[in-house]
């Protein structure tokens, strides 16, 4: 469960993220929507603990625990985990030595003994045939020259190795054919259990034909303008977000 | 000064090095002015030259020839057939200042000569203060790998060498340069003849005064020269200097350069690539990378190329920058803490330039000191 209340970012000195104030219970997934600018980035960034986000103001509590106070690495252990919408190549690191030692980083924070090398190959040619990533692909350095979807796909891979317990998913999307869609999806709609919740940030509604949604908010201006059921992202889709840019 | 003069009177006994260390007499040490060299002042660099303060440890090596230099003198162990060596041998020397001061501080000389067709491992180990010259004659389609440690902590040391690969012949070289606290100079000449070969791989932490002067000479159509090197340096200097020079045609050489430096530490990079009229068809390709951790660290490169030949393919690359700190927090944004995905980063960086030596036990052994050391400096 992830609550967030008032929250203020700064980015070198300008406010972004205003008094932003939002609650996911667990098992819930939420999407938010807005237009260029509202600052959804931002918020996952400011929530992953990206440097030079300043917070200014509020707090933000993660089952419970103040994250804003963490290292990033620190809230990555809590659970946190953010799906980047441009995710970064990591030269001479190859995917697997990469995605096992985040892991048993992960568990050396929470005092939990290292996977072993064979139980973490299990997992990870389980998750790699549902997500339809070839053994090669792992093999090769993380996401150094793979395609804008091969990287969203390494993106949900990693989740499901991680077993998180919050997802940010920023614009995972963007950039995606409609079959590396539905494999994405169907890879985030695996990870949906009752102790996990997942905001899910887009601009289109079209994600969100096949990530269902809970509940449905718009940001902008730095702050959540609407909530609402699944619908409102039907609406949005028809109406756009003039008429809340010009509210704010 | 006074120091560096009574070193050199100190060895006036070996015949080897006369002429150096004549010259310096009258010249006193190179400067600016009369070496070609202009980033490292030497004068200054070789003003106060303390004792060694003790022996690094060397690793155990298996090899059929071991040379063990120390501050004390040179013992040479072991035999192999088609091998022999030459103690107080006499070398060639070239009229370069790097080369005349290497052999002028040297305290012993031997020369090595292989046969034809010989396949040997040498290990040639340095301690504090060892001060040495060796050439060795590689004969046709001998396969000869030299596996060279420096482990000084202070002294002065320095060390020339002078290599023939014969035609059809293949040398492996590794350096593996410890040289923290100490001023050590070396200069090599590695002369390839036609098919010859040249595999070098160095690993370099740097020293109060380093300079790695390495001269490769492609004289035999068809040679091919790959130069490997990488340095880690905090609170230390280090010098490499190469210069490959195709001569003849139909030749390749590929270097790459990798490093980084902390706070403090200085790295300089001078690399060349000469090809002369007649080596038509020359492949010669030069890269140079260095990652500046911290703010205060420096690294200057100068890559160039001189080309006399038409018919060529001839790159150079260098870049010079700090870790991407948005792969960085990607990694933290993964559960890696900051240190270890530096650590990690770092280690890649370095590693690819290790990539092509096959024996298992050495690469192991290589990366093993990259972690060691970057674990004590990041």
């Amino acid at each position: 469960m992830l609550e967030i209340k008032n929250l203020k970012v700064e980015i070198d000195g300008k406010l972004i993220t205003n008094g932003l104030s939002l609650t996911v219970p667990d098992g819930e997934v939420h999407a938010i929507m807005g237009p260029n600018g509202a600052g959804k980035s931002t918020l996952s960034y400011a929530l992953s603990g990206r440097p030079n986000y300043e917070i200014t103001g509020g707090s933000a509590l993660l089952n419970g625990k103040d994250i804003l106070a963490l290292e990033p690495e620190e809230r990555a252990a809590e659970g946190l985990f953010l799906s980047f919408q441009y995710p970064l190549e990591i030269p001479g690191v190859p995917t697997l030595t990469f995605i096992r030692t985040a892991l048993n980083e992960q568990r050396k924070y929470r005092g939990e003994d290292e996977i072993s090398a064979p139980a973490f190959m299990k997992l990870a040619r389980e998750a790699a045939s549902r997500l339809k990533i070839d053994n090669e692909m792992l093999k090769r350095p993380l996401n150094v020259g793979f395609s804008g979807g091969e990287k969203k796909r390494m993106e949900i891979f990693q989740m499901e190795l991680l077993q998180p317990n919050f997802m940010i998913l920023d614009e995972t999307d963007s950039g995606l054919d409609i079959d590396a869609l539905r494999v994405v999806a169907d890879g985030v709609n695996y990870m949906r259990a009752p102790n996990r919740s997942m905001l899910v940030i887009t601009h289109y509604q079209r994600l969100l034909d096949y990530i269902k949604p809970d509940k449905v908010h718009v940001l902008a201006n730095g702050k959540i303008v609407d909530t609402g059921g699944p619908e409102l992202a039907l609406e949005l889709e028809k109406s756009g977000y003039d008429k809340y840019e010009v509210a704010a | 000064m006074a120091i560096f003069h009574a070193i050199l009177k100190e060895f006036s006994d070996t015949l080897v090095g006369n002429d150096a260390r004549e010259y310096f007499a009258v010249h006193g040490i190179p400067t600016r002015r009369n070496e070609a060299y202009h980033f490292t002042d030497l004068a200054r660099g070789l003003e106060k030259i303390e004792k060694p303060n003790g022996e690094i440890p060397l690793a155990n090596i298996d090899a059929d020839i071991i040379i063990h230099s120390t501050q004390f003198g040179e013992i040479i162990s072991g035999e192999k057939d088609g091998i022999s060596i030459i103690p107080n041998g006499q070398i060639e020397i070239s009229d370069e200042i790097g080369a005349k001061l290497c052999v002028g501080l040297s305290k012993s000389n031997s020369k090595i000569n292989i046969a034809p067709n010989t396949k040997a491992r040498i290990a040639i180990q340095r301690g504090a203060g060892s001060r040495s010259a060796v050439e060795i004659d590689i004969g046709e389609n001998a396969q000869i790998e030299i596996i060279e440690e420096q482990a000084a902590d202070g002294g002065l040391s320095s060390n020339l060498v002078n290599v023939n690969i014969g035609a059809g012949a293949s040398l492996r070289r590794i350096m593996i340069m410890q040289t923290i606290g100490a001023q050590d100079l070396r200069y090599s000449t590695i002369n390839l003849q036609a098919n010859a070969r040249l595999d070098l791989f160095a690993l370099c932490f740097g020293g109060k005064l380093v300079r790695i002067d390495t001269n490769v000479n492609l004289f035999g159509e068809g040679a091919i020269a790959n130069i490997n090197g990488a340095y880690i340096l905090s609170n230390s200097q280090n010098d490499l200097t190469t210069i490959i020079n195709h001569h003849a045609p139909n030749c390749q050489s590929n270097e790459i350069v990798r490093g980084i430096c902390t706070k403090g530490a200085r790295n300089v990079f001078q690399g060349l690539i000469k090809v002369e009229k007649g080596a038509q068809r020359t492949i010669g390709k030069m890269e140079h990378r260095g990652i500046m951790l911290e703010e205060g660290a420096q690294i200057f490169a100068k890559p160039c190329l001189e080309i006399y030949a038409d018919d060529v393919e001839c790159s150079h690359a260098n870049t010079i920058g700090a870790l991407d700190d948005k792969a960085l927090f990607y990694m933290q944004a993964r559960g890696i803490s900051r240190a270890k995905a530096k650590m990690l980063l770092v280690n890649a960086f370095l590693a690819q330039v290790f990539d092509d030596i096959q024996d298992e036990k050495i690469h192991s052994d290589i990366m093993a000191r990259i972690e060691d050391k970057l674990g004590a400096i990041l």
